[in-house]
């Protein structure tokens, strides 16, 4: 796995969706917010697992407040694809990922394949080849 | 190759668990002998920092890779550092029995 580069934010786990989509009234007539992996992992950390802004800030590997920064503008572009009917869209932005993640196209899941060579990874459930290289750095 | 699937309680039936950590069981299957042990989550009843107790039971076991329906943070830290392979399954409504079944096809 190749060096963590300099500020970089550290994630773990990709988000397992590459968007979201409002159903209703004005659904899919409005441009795409673009939320950050980062800013999903700034957001989950928090309000999901219910870490301190101190501890979460560790974890990703940053400074509290740049992991404040995130974490607000997470909850800012949530709020706004909300507010004006956006959907939401995923994109890579400057996450650093500990693990290199695999989504299998066959059967949806996620892994990771300590010690195993590219081309020698294979779903482990399905043992399908079609999967996509979510996180490599 | 041994596979630990975190489960909600101790039958073949079962369906998987949705967090790792706070599954009620884990199913050890080791598809090498086609068998399966049940053990119960090491950290059942312990408050605050799980998964280091988890980690190392399953590690004493000799587990290669785990499943769930996620896992945290700091469980992903431990398991990284033990070369343990995740294997996030988003869809919960599997039962233990259908992913065991799945990783036998693997001999064949
Ligand atoms: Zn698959």
């Amino acid at each position: 796995m190749s060096p963590r580069p300099k500020n970089n934010r550290t994630v773990f786990d990709p988000p397992k969706f590459k968007g979201y989509k409002p159903f209703g009234y004005y659904a899919g007539e409005n441009e795409p917010v673009f939320l950050f992996f980062e800013e999903y992992a700034a957001l989950k950390l928090c309000d999901y697992e219910l870490m301190t802004q101190s501890q979460a800030s560790q974890v990703m590997n940053i400074s509290r407040p740049t992991f404040t920064r995130l974490y607000e503008s997470a909850r800012r572009k949530i709020a706004l694809a909300l507010a004006e009917a956006r959907p939401i869209e995923v994109e890579k932005g400057r996450a650093y990922f500990s693990n290199d993640w695999y989504n299998c196209r066959a059967c949806n899941i996620f892994f990771t394949a300590p010690g195993i060579e590219l081309s020698s990874v294979r779903c482990p459930l399905c043992q399908s080849k079609n999967l996509e290289e979510i996180t490599t750095n | 190759m041994k596979t630990a699937i975190a489960a909600q309680n101790s039958s073949s039936e079962t369906l998987i668990d949705k967090h790792f950590g706070k599954c009620s069981y884990f199913h050890i299957y080791d598809d090498e002998s086609q068998t399966t042990e049940v053990i119960d989550n090491p950290a059942r009843g312990i408050k605050g920092c799980k998964g280091d107790v988890i980690v190392n039971e399953l590690i004493a076991k000799n587990v290669n890779a785990v499943i769930a329906g996620d896992f945290g943070t700091k469980v992903q830290q431990l398991l990284n550092q033990g070369q343990i392979q995740m294997i996030i399954h988003p869809d919960t409504r599997v039962s233990v029995s259908e992913i065991i079944e799945l990783l036998n096809h693997k001999n064949k």
